[in-house]
């Protein structure tokens, strides 16, 4: 009885403390022939003959075979929170506060849902490869509770993603991925490189803090840092240990 | 006298005997008691939130919307000069240019043909924009609540090609675009949406107590 009462106690007290705990996903962007490349927040994304937009509650689809009579073809309904879309192959994945939707572009001018892997409200930037998706969710208002971190989810099975890790982050942002290295962007707390070769078990293998860092885009052997001055440009011909090479700022 | 009040104090079964003060601890009645204030204290310092009652009717300090015709903000203009960044914004490379984005008022073109030497070379003017993509010679961004086509095949000339009027017609409270609130906290005007003007601006003046932040 008295085991009982303690435990009950013990729930009580901390049943105050936990607002809640999740995972999301956020994409960056990808580049198909002729297409540039923009970071894991970008809202526009061009695939092939189309562009896709998303606005807060929706996937907007451009057809831009012609540019200069660029249509708009469809729009499909999110259901709001919208934050970010990152192409992979065929595939959208979609940011939004309530989770990451993966979109099949099998018809490119119709996207259908796959997949989804729901979490607590957030903000969240994706990016994925063939099986793995890395998300980063900041818990903060006004974004939502979510447990700030990075949120790594095996997307073998398109339909439904399973979380594989959770690393808890303070303020992680945009993301980006160079082969096994990950970039985390973490606003005043720098930008964290993560050997991802097993994703399960990312390591850690440096911090750069000399500026905030909020998005960055891998590009062949240069990785373009979007920090809250400017720019900052750093050779990545050694993935795992970015040389800067110059600073774009004020 | 003496006798008396012993009488009345001392007596065995009377309400204020000595006997009746004696303390003896009951554990478990201790115990009940501290599960009753823990049960009350695990929620101290986190309030639950109730609103407090708003008078609609009545206008407090804070932002109105500053509305400029579309003719006049909507529209594309190229400055082959570098600026200062004023509130720096997402990222975009194609080719070697990298374009940065300055929140809400426009594109930064960054010669990147040596990274080592990457610097701003122009500015493309674009009210309230916050995101672009590119596919060959042509730039899609958005302009306000327009979505605009810029064909960029001279990137010293860029020249608006196609235009979707009010597109991006959401408003998301939380997370406005950066035209749709002020940057500052507080009650604002809630944007309104015309089909021939844009809001370019907010300033200081009573407003009513709806949309805030």
């Amino acid at each position: 009885m008295r085991l009982i009462l303690f435990l009950a106690i013990a729930i009580l007290i901390f049943s105050c403390e936990k607002t809640s705990d999740g995972s999301s996903v956020n994409a960056a962007s990808a580049s198909s022939s002729g297409t540039g490349k923009g970071g894991s927040l970008a809202r526009f994304t061009i695939v092939d003959n189309y562009l896709y937009v998303v606005d807060v509650f929706t996937l907007k689809v451009f057809n831009i075979s012609n540019p200069l009579n660029a249509i708009e073809q469809t729009s499909i309904n999110l259901g709001g929170g919208v934050e970010t879309i990152f192409p992979y192959k065929d595939k959208l994945f979609i940011g939004s506060r309530d989770g990451m939707f993966i979109y099949s572009l099998a018809n490119p001018a119709a996207p259908v849902k796959l997949g989804e892997a729901r979490h607590v409200r957030s903000c969240d930037p994706v990016v994925a490869n063939d099986s793995i998706a890395f998300v980063t969710l900041l818990g903060n208002q006004p974004c939502g509770p979510a447990q700030s971190g990075l949120y790594i989810y095996n997307i073998t099975n398109l339909t439904s993603p399973t979380l594989i890790k959770t690393n808890l982050m303070n303020t992680p942002v945009g993301l980006g991925l160079a082969d096994s290295i990950l970039y985390v962007c973490q606003k005043s707390s720098g930008m964290s490189i993560f050997n991802v070769s097993n994703p399960a078990v990312p390591i850690l293998r440096e911090t750069i803090t000399t500026q905030t860092f909020e998005d960055v885009i891998p590009y062949n052997n240069l990785l373009i840092c979007y920090i809250s001055t400017g720019l900052i440009l750093y050779d990545i011909t050694n993935r795992a240990n970015p040389v800067q090479v110059a600073l774009i700022n004020n | 006298m003496n006798n008396y009040i012993k009488k009345y104090f001392f007596a065995k079964h009377h309400f204020l005997s000595f006997k009746r003060l004696t303390f003896k601890p009951n554990f478990m009645r201790i115990f009940y008691y501290l599960l009753g204030i823990m049960l009350l204290s695990s929620c101290w310092g986190k309030k639950p939130y109730y609103p407090e009652p708003i008078d609609f009717s009545k206008k407090v300090m804070g932002w109105k919307a500053v509305y400029g015709a579309d003719s006049a903000y909507k529209k594309v203009k190229y400055f082959n000069t570098p600026r200062a960044m004023s509130q720096a914004g997402k990222i975009y490379v194609f080719g070697n240019t990298i374009f940065q984005n300055d929140v809400g008022k426009g594109i930064h073109l960054i010669n990147n043909a040596i990274s080592a030497n990457a610097h701003r070379v122009a500015f493309i003017e674009l009210g309230g924009n916050t995101d672009i993509a590119i596919k060959g010679n042509f730039l899609y961004a958005n302009n306000y609540n327009d979505m605009v086509v810029i064909d960029i095949t001279n990137i010293n000339s860029p020249v608006e090609v196609k235009r979707f009027k009010n597109t991006f017609f959401t408003n998301d409270v939380l997370r406005p675009y950066i035209w749709q609130a002020p940057k500052d906290t507080g009650y604002y005007e809630c944007p309104k949406y015309n089909n021939d003007s844009v809001i370019i601006n907010w300033v200081k003046d009573s407003v009513q107590q709806f949309c805030k932040r």
